[in-house]
């Protein structure tokens, strides 16, 4: 069986099928990514109603943006190149020129890896009253002390906290029924709860089978009946150490683990908050305090923990030898001598002062009207209770970088995909070019259709991702 | 048709050429390519997910029903015990969680591939004269495509979370929110309900892309545009509501994707605080926040109001193919049904937020989209209108088929009229979520759509097996479930103007003040009939449809039955043409070879030539040339013959 | 399509020519944006250039009517997706942002 229309066109229609079909294809991925887009113009100017929340501009390296954006014209130029060789019947030169697309493809990707990576490893940090700062070498071990007592969740239970206890030797458990210690000590494992859970159960289960004989009931045993918590007690108080990020929920007196496993116990002095080693930016548009001067960010810029030191020291920009107070003072000089700069040039043209280019800058380096460049990368120390929220520059900091990550995901997606249909053709294909070129350069002329359209979508990308 | 015999017999040596050769079972039958089998493995798969679907509901409707009643032995035989209330009874989790997965099955598992998938794809190629779909192999990808999605969703329910719980529609927060209690969000219902949606969709787009192409450019010769089937048709433009309005979706779906997994908040906004209830801890979520529920809410009515016509629209073709035949005329405005259906293809698009008039839309917009949504049920009359005026004065069979195609036109338009009044603003702010939605879109869905579904099953039961389905055992199929459909549905617009909400799991009885009202006083005749005298409330009702769907379960074994003996015990059809049809499908052999036809199939008139003066038979198949017949479209026709052709 | 190796030749350079257009157009974006960070400005060169791509590259300038059918369709509901959901957030009754 032959389908029709495969190699030439129908004649009413004009088309073949499969430039048909990738025009429908096509169709969908516009409305695909109208969709992508129709989010972020819908957050972005959702994000200008909100009061605290200042839509990210300028945050990508435009150089890199810029370098793909060419790398991806040039490909598309390559690409019906490519094609026309093939019309031309040099397969060689088509295969050269292919050659060339998927390198452009794959620098393409390397560049983006390039990208994310740095995002990656790059922290926000957004206080209580909603200042944040931006930077480097992050530490968010906590540290709870004084733990004696557990309460797990029967069902869940997978012994996770048992990997964050600080000390060698595993602590011992009592079970708690009615209130009170009971039974021997015993080496919590998620088989020892097993155990546990079956003898509760085996007791509930014949009570149940008493009452059924006694006609009480007629239901059949069923497992909501069974225990669902398990309260210990520690023998000795213990201590666990973590990174918070792994908690599920923490609290002044607690930590809650991500198996529901919640443990009671006091936040150790060796790590009142969360430390980012090297802050680059801070910005308090969205600070509730009244002056820029009362952010808490200045009450704990230049803080360092107690057991600071030795392992923070990666850092390659890490400030010389000065100290992390000396450092605090010189941000907030920067910071303090731009915001006068920008005031001052807003009252001789006698306009309200535009911030948003200040809070965009960074504290790192800044050259003062008189000429001089001060530089500054100090550490900071927010204590538990006074941050809001952190997270590397993924999609968790805002629904900036949310937007951004997936649209650049996709289109990263297309892009691999495409350059992989594009490799088969150049390099897998030469049986059936010879076979049939001319239905191997309708294939050709639908995987450039493809690729034409991923460009496409980078072209805007660029700008409003970058640029805007 | 015999005049074209030396032509075709050319082309026939051609088409068995790679024949000779016996494919393995594995190529035939499970991995085919060929667009009959693949219809048949989407039938299969969909009715198996309906029959899921219908006892996931079934479960449901108990709990309303008996909310203090263990559950029955034969429904909790299926279900994990742990679900159950140490009562044994249904907990409100379990609805929830039923109630998500009975609506997302029964509309992207069961109805879209049965009436899209299988219809679409038997029917199709067959009726425009193709020996297969334009890309046979994207054809076998879409279905197991489709095949994984399902796998997907089911495969939730082993999950120690259970399946998805936050509704057919699954918006955000709630969805973003549920389930977070578990160790693994990525092993969650939820999770995997959105990578489950994701394989469908992808399907839904393949599938899209290969029948618009096929339609468009495989019809044979002398299939021109206006002599398509109805059916057709209707398959071009659902084609089109997929390939445009599925992408949204795609895109919500990563989006929510993202907020589970990667903590982002697209869905979320600032200072979302919540108060432990449920699976989320209490206090405000560890969340940038400044996202948007609404944006959510768009992307997906975006796809699902031009989804609700993809449901509703393969319904209508194949009525519309069964009632022409089964009258024995021409249907009546061939015409208008295909502007009809063009337009409501370019409205579907733009009536989505008709679902978001709670949300507080500013009023400009509501009023926007209550007029698009008022102006949408025209096309909708006009489909129904045709229909129905077609049946004046004809001579009606009253086939197993033509039963359900009948059912379907006053059952339609019941849930399409019902439809206007939730289409106000004003009217909908008081039946929003009550379960006169409910019954307004089953009504449309269930026996409409299901009916037609039935419909098309018996008609075209012949042609790809060669053998009829069983009469009597047709007719005990269609009458329980026609009353029983009535017998659920009906009661519920009476509960949902009291309103009744569509999500109580337990049927309302702590909401006295709306369900304790009096449907029939102390000592009526329905009183004394049913409940020895006393007052019927508003709350018996749930008794009373909860029976019905025991009766429509149990009307649905003799289809069963039949199905399967038929295919092996049926009688054998009389000849390739048993219903006397005139589409092209009917020229084909019975169980119709790889390559469809056995001579070039051509259509030399329009689909639907009943009764045509001058010929001995009451039907003139497009196939036969008779002595009027022309082919359209390869050079210009004569003036009279292009007059003749329609 | 063009199937002589003069046409095809033509082209080629065709091809060449818009590809350049296309660079110079990426670096005035950046240039403008430097300049006036204006959204208007870098959208107008965006779809300049998606035009330029679209229209040659993808051959649009010279396309058989079903698929202009199709791809003005498409365009349609894509603009209808990019501004309604932009529209809801407005009332223009009252002219004011309802968040
Ligand atoms: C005849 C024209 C129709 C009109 C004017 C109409 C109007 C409406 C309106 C305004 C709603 C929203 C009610 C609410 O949530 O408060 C609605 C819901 C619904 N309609 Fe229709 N409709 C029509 C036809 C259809 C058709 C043909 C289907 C096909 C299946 C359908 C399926 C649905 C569904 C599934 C829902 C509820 C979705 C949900 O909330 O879960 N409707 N309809
Ligand atoms: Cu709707």
């Amino acid at each position: 069986m032959q389908i029709p229309f495969e190699v030439k066109p129908r004649p009413d229609t004009g088309l073949w099928n499969a430039k048909l079909g990738i025009w429908l294809f096509l169709a969908s991925e516009v409305m695909l990514f109208g969709g992508l887009f129709s989010g972020y113009v819908f957050l972005r100017l959702g994000s200008s109603a909100e009061p605290d929340y200042f839509w990210p501009q300028g945050t990508l390296s435009v150089p890199f943006g810029f370098v793909n954006t060419i790398i991806l014209i040039l490909s598309s130029v390559f690409v019906v190149v490519a094609w026309l060789q093939v019309k031309l019947g040099d397969f060689r030169k088509f295969q050269i020129w292919m050659g060339l697309v998927v390198l452009c493809a794959v620098v393409f990707l390397i560049n983006k890896g390039f990208e994310y990576n740095a995002k990656f490893h790059h922290y926000g940090i957004k206080l209580s009253d909603n200042s944040i700062v931006e930077g480097h070498g992050i530490d968010d071990t906590i540290r709870y002390e004084g733990i004696s007592e557990v309460t797990i969740d029967v069902a869940r239970f997978n012994g996770e906290f048992l990997n964050a206890v600080a000390g060698d030797s595993p602590p011992q458990f009592r079970e708690v029924v009615d209130g009170k210690p009971s039974g021997e000590p015993f080496e919590l494992s998620v088989a020892a709860v097993g155990r546990i859970e079956s003898r509760i159960n085996d007791v509930a289960r014949a009570a149940h089978l008493k009452s059924v004989q006694a006609g009480k009931t007629d239901l059949d045993w069923l497992p909501a009946m069974g225990v669902k918590q398990l309260i210990l007690v520690a023998g000795e108080p213990f201590s666990i150490s973590l990174s918070k990020g792994s908690l599920r929920k923490s609290f002044p007196d607690g930590a809650k683990f991500r198996d529901q496993s919640l443990l009671k116990g006091s936040i150790s002095d060796k790590t009142p908050g969360l430390f980012l080693h090297a802050v680059d930016r801070i910005d308090l548009r969205a600070c509730d305090a009244d002056t820029p001067e009362e952010s808490l960010v200045w009450k704990y810029l230049g803080d360092e923990p107690p057991h600071s030191g030795a392992d923070h020291g990666h850092d390659k920009h890490s400030a010389p030898q000065i100290s992390g107070e000396q450092q605090a003072r010189q941000a907030e000089k920067i910071f303090f001598d731009a915001l006068k700069e920008v005031q001052e040039k807003a009252e001789q043209k006698g306009q309200e002062p535009d911030f948003s280019e200040l809070f965009n800058h960074s504290v790192k380096e800044w050259e003062n009207p008189e000429g001089e460049v001060l530089s500054s990368e100090p550490p900071i120390l927010v204590p538990w209770k006074d941050v809001r929220l952190y997270s590397n520059f993924t999609p968790k900091w805002n629904t900036y970088y949310a937007i951004y990550f997936t649209l650049t995901g996709l289109h990263g997606l297309h892009v691999f995909i495409g350059a992989a249909v594009l490799f088969y053709f150049g390099f897998c294909s030469r049986k059936f070019y010879e076979k049939n070129p001319e239905h191997f350069a309708n294939r050709v002329e639908v995987g450039g259709l493809f690729w034409h359209f991923v460009d496409l979508v980078w072209i805007f990308l660029f700008p409003i991702l970058y640029l805007m | 048709m015999g005049a074209e015999v030396s032509t075709a017999e050319a082309e026939e040596a051609h088409v068995h050429d790679d024949h000779h050769h016996e494919l393995p079972f594995w190529k035939k039958y499970i991995f085919s390519t060929d667009h009959k089998i693949i219809g048949y493995q989407y039938g299969i798969t969909a009715l198996i997910f309906l029959f899921i679907g219908f006892y996931l509901m079934m479960v449901m409707r108990w709990s309303i029903a008996h909310p203090d009643k263990e559950l029955p032995a034969v429904l909790a035989f299926f279900l994990n015990k742990s679900w159950l209330s140490d009562q044994g009874l249904v907990t409100g989790d379990l609805y929830n969680m039923f109630g998500a997965m009975h609506g997302t099955i029964m509309v992207f598992l069961g109805i879209v591939p049965l009436a899209f998938g299988a219809f679409g794809n038997f029917v199709t190629p067959l009726q425009i004269g193709a020996p297969d779909m334009a890309f046979p192999r994207l054809n076998m990808a879409s279905y197991w495509a489709y095949y994984l999605g399902g796998i997907l969703m089911l495969a939730s329910f082993l999950l120690p979370s259970g399946a998805a719980e936050a509704g057919w529609t699954m918006y955000s927060p709630l969805a973003t929110t549920a389930q977070l209690d578990e160790v693994n969000l990525w092993f969650t219902g939820q999770t995997f309900w959105l990578f489950g949606m994701v394989c469908l969709i992808s399907s839904s787009l393949l599938g899209a892309v290969n029948f618009i192409s096929t339609i468009i450019n495989l019809r044979c010769r002398g299939m021109t545009w206006m002599r398509m089937p109805f059916f057709v048709w209707a398959m071009l433009v659902t084609g089109f509501l997929l390939l445009l309005a599925f992408p949204p979706l795609e895109v919500a779906a990563v989006m929510q994707l993202m907020d589970r997994l990667a903590g982002a908040s697209f869905f979320i906004p600032t200072g979302l605080n919540f108060s432990g209830a449920g699976s989320v801890d209490a206090g405000l979520l560890d969340v940038a926040g400044g996202g948007s529920p609404l944006l959510f809410q768009h992307l997906f009515w975006f796809l699902a109001h031009p989804e609700v016509y993809v449901l509703i629209l393969p319904a209508i073709a194949i009525v519309g193919e069964i009632i022409p035949n089964n009258i024995r005329r021409p249907v009546w405005g061939y015409k208008s049904m295909v502007y009809a259906v063009m337009v409501l293809g370019f409205l579907a698009f733009i009536v989505w937020a008709h679902h978001m008039y709670l949300t507080g839309m500013g009023n400009v917009v509501s009023t926007f989209f209550q007029a698009t949504t008022v102006i949408i049920s025209i096309p909708s009359v006009i489909l129904l209108t045709c229909l129905f005026i077609s049946l004046w004065g004809g001579s009606i069979r009253f086939t197993v088929p033509m039963l359900w195609a009948l059912a379907f036109l006053p059952m339609f338009g019941f849930g399409g009229l019902t439809g206007l009044p939730l289409a106000f603003n004003l009217i909908d702010l008081h039946l929003h979520d009550t379960y006169y939605v409910i019954a307004h879109f089953h009504y449309i869905v269930a026996p409409g759509t299901i009916f037609g579904l039935f419909a098309g099953i018996y008609y075209w039961f012949p042609k790809a097996t060669g053998r009829m389905m069983n009469n009597k055992l047709g007719h005990l199929h269609f009458w329980p479930s026609l009353i029983a459909m009535n017998g659920i549905f009906l009661p519920m617009f009476v509960q949902g103007m009291s309103g009744f909400h569509r999500r109580w799991y337990d049927g309302g009885v702590n909401y006295d003040e709306i369900t304790s009202r009096i449907l029939f006083e102390e000592g009526s005749f329905f009183a004394n009939l049913f409940k020895d005298g006393r007052a019927i409330e508003m709350i018996d009702l749930n008794v009373f449809m909860t029976f019905f769907v025991w009766v429509l379960c149990i009307a649905q074994f003799p289809f069963i039955f039949n199905f399967f003996h038929s295919i092996f015990r049926g009688r054998k059809a009389d000849g390739d043409n048993p219903w006397r049809a005139t589409t092209l499908e009917w020229s084909a052999p019975n169980c119709p070879p790889h390559g469809n036809f056995v001579n070039e199939p051509i259509a030399y008139r329009g689909p639907y030539e009943y009764s045509v003066p001058g010929y001995k038979d009451d039907y003139t198949p497009q196939f036969e040339r008779g002595n009027d017949g022309v082919i359209l479209g390869e050079e210009d026709p004569p003036a009279d013959a292009a007059k003749n052709a329609h | 399509m063009a199937d002589t190796p003069e046409e095809i030749q033509k082209h080629l350079k065709l091809y060449w020519k818009v590809g350049i257009i296309l660079l110079a157009c990426t670096v005035l974006t950046v240039v403008v944006a430097k300049v006036t960070p204006s959204i208007t400005v870098g959208l107008l060169i965006a779809t300049f250039k998606a035009g330029l791509v679209a229209a040659i590259f993808m051959h649009l300038s010279a396309e058989k009517p079903m698929i202009y059918k199709i791809m003005v369709y498409t365009v349609f509901f894509f603009i209808g997706l990019m501004f309604l959901t932009l529209l809801t957030m407005y009332d223009p009754a009252v002219s004011r942002v309802v968040n």
